[in-house]
This record gives structure tokens, C-alpha cells and sequence, in this order.
């Protein structure tokens, strides 16, 4: 007889999305393009109803995220306001907890009459669909994994804003892009490959493809992790390695065996860093470039 | 089957343990993807043999766990994990995850998991042993139930304070639930692991022929003079503690406690004097080579959990062995 | 010699109650224990073996309750082969056989000679599960026979259930050779040819309680035995004396056609 052994998953979960390479953004371009139409035939010149809870009629965007990411992209757009659905973790203190992306409470959803609904995911949710379509809204679903996405997909959320009565959206979606574009264009100085780590135990790192990469080789910086994804690596990998600094983002006690792998480690709060958000495109290069200034200093220091 | 001379079995069960720790220490595949064969020196050295240690302990008090549940409850499927125990230590670290992001601390890693994983496994454990007394005395059907019953409501808890963790908090709780030797393991999680096991092997080893009898029906058992129900007692009790002090070290690891009992069987015979001993050199060698196999192969997205090595050749090489065992162990 | 007695002990075990009253199987002697299913033949084995404990009045053994005896003391006088024999691991049949000796390490001949007694030396290295269910009857005996001391008490349930007349004819006489060297022998079967072969004495129990003890030539009659087990029997003339048989045609009314 065999007992329940505990493990319930049929791969490892890491923290954040992998890459994929499907082409997501035609289809919804396209449906953007008709929505916008719509919305703003529908809709011209009203301005947005602010933190209103009660369904009102016309145009007021009201906003539910099942996602963080998504979340805060959306108050950086300048819909903060406009958000009255929201999961657990996202940063609105205002908007009504819904559930979470797996375990979403479709009673509730409906009940707070959405014009928008904004997911990551890679799966369908039919029921999402029906709930969505029965509200008369827009079911978006994103996934922002890499800068590209975060930054091709700034433009048509800010669009969605708009035509939802966020009319400052676009001119707020220009304006992040370019505070990413000033940020990274400032080079770091470090150019040796450096290792980035997310995770000391067991040491998972920030491949190639990932947006910690596409960041920091955007500023002229070289990645110490050929391969892709976010692989998990032992403790003899790294210290085989040998980085020239090896940077860990998050908080924790470092292991000792960090200091054999190389002479310089930097260790960085950076919640920016954590979660491809449209923070993550203007913040992000900040605080890399607090780390290459660490490293800068630790190198000539030591 | 029949063996005469179980000593040259234990010897070849010893010699094969002893070839996986030496692949373990000197053959290792780089992250470039090369096979690199030697010894490696000092600081890298330190990690395999570190490794090698902790695989040598938990592999130990798996099989020895194992081959000892596999007579008390006179079932070839028994593994450690029917009392419930592995469940119980999932609980622990879930809520020790949950209650650090409530607190707002770093999520506990590694070896600060140890202490919440050896805390719910014992409450597994006792509630195991309590519900499984029958006329006073510890029944194998009814252990076999309460294991279930009390692994399902562990398992229940860690999805709640699972499903109750941020995203990103979540990954380590299910890494975890692969198991894993660590390369720097806390040293205390691993000197009571490796007492643990010695301590069980030699408990089973002295009591091997007590062990042998108990395989007969009670009354029968009783009366060749075996204290049945203390013995019980003790032997759970040491399992569970045992088991215990795995997955406080390494999380979950499944199949070798399993399988360990069987490969020494088929060499060493049943009689548990020599089982036992046997079962945990076996379970020493299958987990060292499942971490050796480990960190040989590299399918581009980094190394595979031991869990999915363990599962995939351990269950292979399970139903290898069932088509081959005398049909019908069970009365 | 070990002396067995039954000092009025009374056995609840949920409705059903064992109270056989006085009864002192002799030593040296084969009693035969039967009477219908569910009437106490199992409690009563199991009682004396020490299994069960007595709400009242006592099973002695040597004069000290069996019960609370220390089951490495108990092992030592007292052997016993249960009515399903399980083995939960795969042993070799001596491996078995030598569990009875487990808490008293004996030389290795003393196995090789059980095994011999019961038939067993042929298959004494094949896995027991391999065996029919006759032969590991016989292995349970076997094991019985390594553990039993000259002397001591034995307990039989059932032990002849699946076994083949030869190999039972074996049995029989083993058993007779221990209760002729001193050993007090409690053996319950329902084959009553086998009673006859097997008995000096017949305890029959019967709703838990004695209905009849006494010596076999008088009670495995097919006089007494009809009132007492509710069978018609038939006799035949065997080598040692009268063989009782179940008349399995006599023991309902014709059925109407």
C-alpha cells in the first residue's frame, strides 16, 4: 500500500513566469484597436468618475487585477483610482480583494461591474470569460516577462485606460518609457560577467532571456549565465564559476560559502528588481545601478 | 532466493554503496556541461563530502526505516512515508512560511526549516501512534489508516497556508516539497540525522529475530515469546523519529525508504538481523547515487530536484523488482 | 510435566461469553477439543495460550496465571499453531520453522529435526508463500514442533484443515510421539476421522460453554456424538480402534422433491 508521499506538483514552480515565445500581442492589438473605436465613439470628452463604487453609467473605468504586476502598472499609468478588484498582494489599498488569479471569486468580480479585467496567465478561463462578457468587459490577459513586454505592452494598456476614461494614461505611458529610456542609457561600468542570483538556497540565478538581464546588458553589463531561464545551480557551480561579483537580490543571511565564489558580493533590496511591472522599467535600472556602483567600489576598495 | 551466507550479501550491498559515494565525490558535471572527474580540493571537496554525508544519514534512516516498517506491518509497500510523518513536516514548513510573510520576515530557507519540519513531523507522528491503538496495543491495519487520515489532513493544512502565501513565497515552500541534500547542511539536523539512523539500525539489527517473528500472526507471534506490543511501540515510535529527522534535513524524499528494503533483501535475504543493517547501507548508496545522478544530468534548465530523480529511476526500478519477488509476500 | 488448567474462567467477548467451567486437560494425554463453529474452540486455545484474560476464575499454567505470564517464560512451555498460519515476509520455510526457536536459540539440528518430523525436509528451502495451503499448515506445525519442549503444552487449532490424509497420518503420529513423551496436547479439528486417530480424551464446547469431557472411545461414539454435535455418524473399524465419521447424508431431513 502506498501512502500519500506529499508531493503534489508535477514541476518546480519558479518564482516568476518563464519565457515564452508566442506572438500574443496581434490578436490583441487588433481587439484593442475595435475597443478603442467603440469606447471612444461611445464615450468622447466624459471625464473619468473617481473612486466610485456604485455602477456608474458611461465611462469610468473600473478596473479589477488579478495580478500584482499588472496592478502596479496601472497606478503608474495613473488608474489607481480606477482599480476596485484586486488580489491579496497587490498595492491598492482601496480596491476590493477579489481572490486570486487561481482562485478568483467570480460573485464577486461581477459584483463590483467591471469595464476591465487583467490577468497573466498562459491558460484560458472560461469562466472568467463569461463573467467578463455577461459585465460588458474587457478581458485582457498579459504576460510580462521580459522588458520587451513590459515595454511593448505599456502603449495598448494606457490605450485601454484611456478608452475606459483615463485620458492621461497615454501621456503617463510615454512619460515611463521615457524615464526607461534616460535610465538605461546610462552605461554601468562594471562590464565583467556578473552573477545574479534571486535565491542562495539552493542558488537560483537570472539567466539569459530574463528582464534582470535584458536590463543590465541594455546598460553595457554582462551576465556571468549563459544559458536561459532561471536556472538552479549548486554551490560548486557558482564557486566554479567564480564571478566576478556575484550580486543576490532579496533579503536573508548569506550563506558562507558566497565568499569563496568571489571576491566581491553585493546584496540588494530591490523589489523592483522582483516583479516585471512597469517599476521594474523605470526603477529597475536604478537600482542596478546601485549595485554597479557597489561593485565599482568593492573592486577598487579591494 | 535462499541465502547461506547473508554476510557476503551485506558485503555486496557495502561495495555498491560505496561506488556511488565515490562517483558522488569524484565525478561531477559542470554547468558548461563538461564531466569533470576528481578530486576537486579542498573548498570544493568540502560540498560533496558534505553531501555525501548527509545522503549516507537520511539514505540510512530511510532503509533501515523501510526495511522495519516493511515486517512490523507485514506489507512489501510499506515505506516511511505511511505514518503519516512526511506530511506532517510539509505542514510545519508551510506554516513557518506563512507565519514569516505574516510577520513580514525573509522567508526561512534551508536549514531554518529543519526545526518547523521536525516539529509537525513528531505531532504527525504522535497523533499517528494515538489514533492507532486497538485493545492497547499498536495495530499495523489501523497505523496504516491513521497514517493516511493524518498525512491527508497535513497535506490539507500546507495548501491552505500555501495558498495563503504571496506568489512569490510560494516557490520555496514547493521546492521544498522535492526534497533535496543540501551542500551546506545544518550540522545539528545532521548529527541527529546520522544518530538516528545508527541508532535504528542497531535497535533493529539487536532485535532482528524479535523483528523476524513478528511477521506471524499476533497470536502466533506472542507466542514464541515476543512482547509484542512493546516492541511495536518502540520500533514506530523509532521510525517515526527517524523519518522524521530525514525531512527535517532534506525534505520529502520519496521511494527510497521503498526500495532500499528490497534491493538488500534480494541480496542479503529477509532475516532482519542482517535486513536491517543491509536496508540502510542499500539506502545509503540509492540516495547517494540519485544525488550523483542528480548533478550528472542537465536537461538546459539547471539540475533536476532529487525528488524527480528519486521518482523516475526509484519507481522504475520498483516495478522491475515487483515482477521479479515470489508473488504474493502476504498471507 | 506442564499441568494446563482451566480454574472457571469466564471470557466476555462482546455478546458471546467462554465460561467451560472446571476442566483440567491431563498431560500426556491428546484432548481433542470439538463442537460447532463460533462455540469457543478458538477462545478456548487462545485463552490458555495466554492471549485473552479471564474476567473471572484463571487459566494456570503450572499453577501461575497464563495471562500475566512473560511471553518469553510462556514460550518455553507453551506452543501454539493459530487456525490461519500468516507469514508477512518472504521467508524460506526453515527460516520459519526456525522462528520457533527465536527467543531460545537451540542447535541447528533441532530445526533440520522438526522439519524431518513433519515432512518438510524436501522443501525446507523453498519460499513458504510458494506452498500450498496443506504444506504451510504443516510448516506451522513444524514450527511448533522446534519449539516445543518435552513436556510442555501443546495447542493445535485446527491444524489439519487443507492436509492431505498421508501428511496428516504424519502429523497424527508426531503429535501422539510428544503427547507419549509427557506433553499435555489440545488439539481442535472437525474432521472427526482425524479426532479419532489423533484423541485419548474429547472436550466438546458448545455456546461457550463444556458440554462434554471425557475419554474418546466413549465419546466419539455414534452414540454420544449426534446430541453432541448435531451431526448423524457413522463408525468404522480402524487400526486402533472405532473411527467416528460425519454421515454428511443423515445429518438433514431429505429434501422434498
Amino acid at each position: 500500500m502506498v501512502s500519500v508521499s506529499g508531493i503534489r506538483r508535477s514541476g518546480v514552480r519558479v518564482h516568476f513566469r518563464s519565457i515564452r515565445t508566442v506572438d500574443r500581442m496581434q490578436p490583441i492589438l487588433a481587439s484593442l484597436a475595435t475597443a478603442a473605436a467603440l469606447a471612444f465613439a461611445a464615450a468622447c470628452g466624459r471625464a473619468p468618475a473617481k473612486g466610485a463604487r456604485a455602477p456608474a453609467a458611461g465611462s469610468a473605468a473600473r478596473i479589477v487585477s488579478l495580478s500584482p504586476a499588472l496592478t502596479r502598472t496601472v497606478c503608474m499609468l495613473g488608474g489607481q483610482g480606477a482599480v476596485v478588484g484586486r488580489t491579496p498582494w497587490c498595492e491598492a489599498p482601496d480596491a476590493v480583494v477579489v481572490g486570486t488569479l487561481e482562485d478568483r471569486n467570480l460573485e464577486a468580480i461581477a459584483a463590483l461591474h467591471p469595464t476591465l479585467i487583467l490577468r497573466q496567465s498562459s491558460t484560458e478561463d472560461p469562466a472568467l470569460d463569461t463573467v467578463a462578457a455577461s459585465s460588458g468587459a474587457t478581458l485582457r490577459t498579459w504576460h510580462f516577462d521580459r522588458v520587451e513586454d513590459v515595454r511593448g505592452g505599456l502603449d495598448p494598456l494606457a490605450k485601454l485606460l484611456a478608452a475606459g476614461g483615463i485620458p492621461a494614461a497615454e501621456a503617463a505611458a510615454r512619460d515611463l518609457l521615457d524615464r526607461h529610456q534616460r535610465a538605461i542609457a546610462v552605461p554601468v561600468r562594471t562590464t565583467v560577467p556578473v552573477l545574479f542570483l534571486f535565491s542562495v538556497d539552493p542558488p537560483m540565478a537570472f539567466g539569459s532571456g530574463t528582464y534582470v538581464d535584458d536590463l543590465w546588458r541594455a546598460m553595457g553589463g554582462a551576465n556571468a549565465i549563459t544559458r536561459a531561464g532561471y536556472p538552479t545551480l549548486t554551490a560548486e557551480d557558482v564557486i566554479r564559476l567564480a564571478p566576478s561579483a556575484v550580486v543576490v537580490i532579496g533579503r536573508g543571511a548569506l550563506p558562507s560559502w558566497i565568499g569563496s565564489a568571489s571576491p566581491v558580493q553585493v546584496q540588494v533590496e530591490a523589489p523592483d528588481l522582483l516583479e516585471p511591472s512597469a517599476r521594474m522599467l523605470v526603477d529597475g535600472p536604478g537600482s542596478l545601478h546601485r549595485v554597479d556602483d557597489s561593485i565599482t567600489a568593492a573592486r577598487s576598495g579591494g | 532466493m535462499m541465502h547461506r551466507r547473508p554476510m557476503i550479501g551485506l558485503a555486496l550491498v557495502a561495495v555498491a554503496s560505496c561506488i556511488a559515494v565515490a562517483a558522488r565525490l569524484l565525478v561531477v558535471r559542470t554547468l558548461d556541461g563538461s564531466l569533470l572527474v576528481g578530486w576537486p580540493g579542498p573548498t570544493l571537496g568540502q560540498f560533496r563530502v558534505d553531501a555525501v554525508l548527509v545522503a549516507c544519514s537520511a539514505g540510512a534512516a530511510l532503509g533501515a526505516s523501510g526495511a522495519i516498517l516493511q515486517t512490523l506491518l507485514r506489507n512489501p509497500l510499506a515505506s516511511p512515508f505511511v505514518l503519516g510523518v512526511t506530511s506532517g513536516a510539509g505542514a510545519g514548513v508551510a506554516f513557518a512560511s506563512l507565519a514569516a510573510s505574516i510577520a513580514g520576515m525573509a522567508a526561512p530557507t534551508g536549514a531554518a526549516l529543519g526545526a518547523p519540519a521536525l516539529a509537525g513531523a513528531l505531532l504527525a507522528l504522535g497523533c499517528v501512534l494515538l489514533l492507532a491503538r486497538r485493545h492497547g496495543v499498536l495495530d499495523p491495519i489501523t497505523l496504516i489508516l491513521g497514517g493516511v487520515i493524518v498525512g491527508a489532513i497535513a497535506s490539507a493544512g500546507s495548501t491552505v497556508a500555501e495558498a495563503l502565501l504571496p506568489p512569490e513565497r510560494r516557490g520555496l515552500f514547493t521546492g521544498w516539497l522535492f526534497g533535496r541534500i543540501p551542500e551546506v547542511p545544518d550540522m545539528g539536523s545532521l548529527a541527529a540525522c546520522a544518530a538516528a539512523a545508527l541508532g535504528l539500525t542497531g535497535l533493529g539489527a539487536a532485535w532482528g529475530n524479535r523483528l523476524d517473528g513478528a511477521a506471524l500472526s499476533d497470536d502466533e507471534a506472542r507466542s514464541i515469546g515476543i512482547a509484542l506490543g512493546p516492541m511495536r511501540t518502540a520500533m514506530f515510535i523509532g521510525c517515526g523519529v527517524a523519518t522524521a529527522a530525514t525531512v527535517a534535513l532534506c525534505g520529502p524524499i520519496a521511494f527510497v525508504g521503498l526500495l532500499a528494503p528490497h534491493c538488500a533483501r534480494a541480496l542479503v535475504g529477509a532475516r532482519n538481523r542482517m535486513l536491517v543493517p543491509g536496508a540502510a547501507v542499500a539506502g545509503a548508496g540509492l540516495l547517494t547515487a540519485a544525488d550523483a545522478l542528480r548533478q550528472w544530468i542537465d536537461i538546459g534548465g539547471g539540475r533536476l530536484p532529487l525528488g524527480a530523480v528519486t521518482a523516475v529511476f526509484g519507481g522504475v526500478a520498483f516495478l522491475v523488482l515487483l515482477r521479479r519477488t515470489a508473488a504474493g509476500w502476504m498471507a | 510435566m506442564t499441568a494446563l488448567r482451566f480454574q472457571s474462567p469466564v471470557i466476555a467477548r462482546g455478546a458471546f461469553i467462554f465460561a467451560p467451567g472446571d476442566v483440567t486437560p491431563s498431560a500426556g494425554r491428546v484432548t481433542v477439543l470439538i463442537g460447532p463453529n463460533g462455540g469457543g474452540k478458538t477462545t478456548a486455545l487462545r485463552a490458555a495460550a495466554g492471549m485473552l484474560a479471564p474476567e473471572q476464575g484463571a487459566i494456570l499454567l503450572d499453577g501461575a496465571p497464563v495471562h500475566s505470564m512473560p511471553a518469553a517464560q510462556r514460550a518455553a512451555r507453551m506452543a501454539l499453531v493459530a487456525q490461519r498460519p500468516e507469514v508477512g515476509a518472504p521467508f524460506s520455510v526453515r527460516d520459519v520453522v526456525a522462528l520457533g526457536r527465536v527467543r531460545r536459540p537451540a542447535a541447528p539440528e533441532r530445526i533440520e529435526q522438526a522439519l524431518a518430523r513433519a515432512g518438510l525436509s524436501q522443501l525446507a528451502d523453498r519460499p513458504f508463500h510458494a506452498l500450498s495451503g496443506g504444506q504451510q499448515q504443516r510448516v506451522a506445525v513444524a514450527r511448533a514442533l522446534a519449539q516445543h519442549e518435552p513436556g510442555g503444552v501443546l495447542l493445535l487449532d485446527e491444524a489439519f484443515a487443507a492436509v492431505d490424509p498421508p501428511e496428516a497420518a504424519a502429523l497424527v503420529r508426531e503429535i501422539r510421539a510428544e503427547a507419549a513423551a509427557g506433553a499435555t496436547v489440545l488439539a481442535a479439528t472437525h474432521d472427526l476421522s482425524v479426532a479419532s486417530a489423533l484423541a485419548d480424551d474429547v472436550w466438546c464446547i458448545a455456546g461457550g460453554r463444556s458440554t462434554a469431557f471425557g475419554a474418546a472411545r466413549e465419546l466419539l461414539t455414534r452414540a454420544a456424538l449426534p446430541s453432541l454435535l448435531g451431526v448423524a455418524v457413522a463408525e468404522a473399524h480402524g487400526t486402533r480402534g472405532t473411527i467416528a465419521v460425519a454421515d454428511y447424508g443423515g445429518i438433514l431431513p431429505e429434501a422434498p422433491r
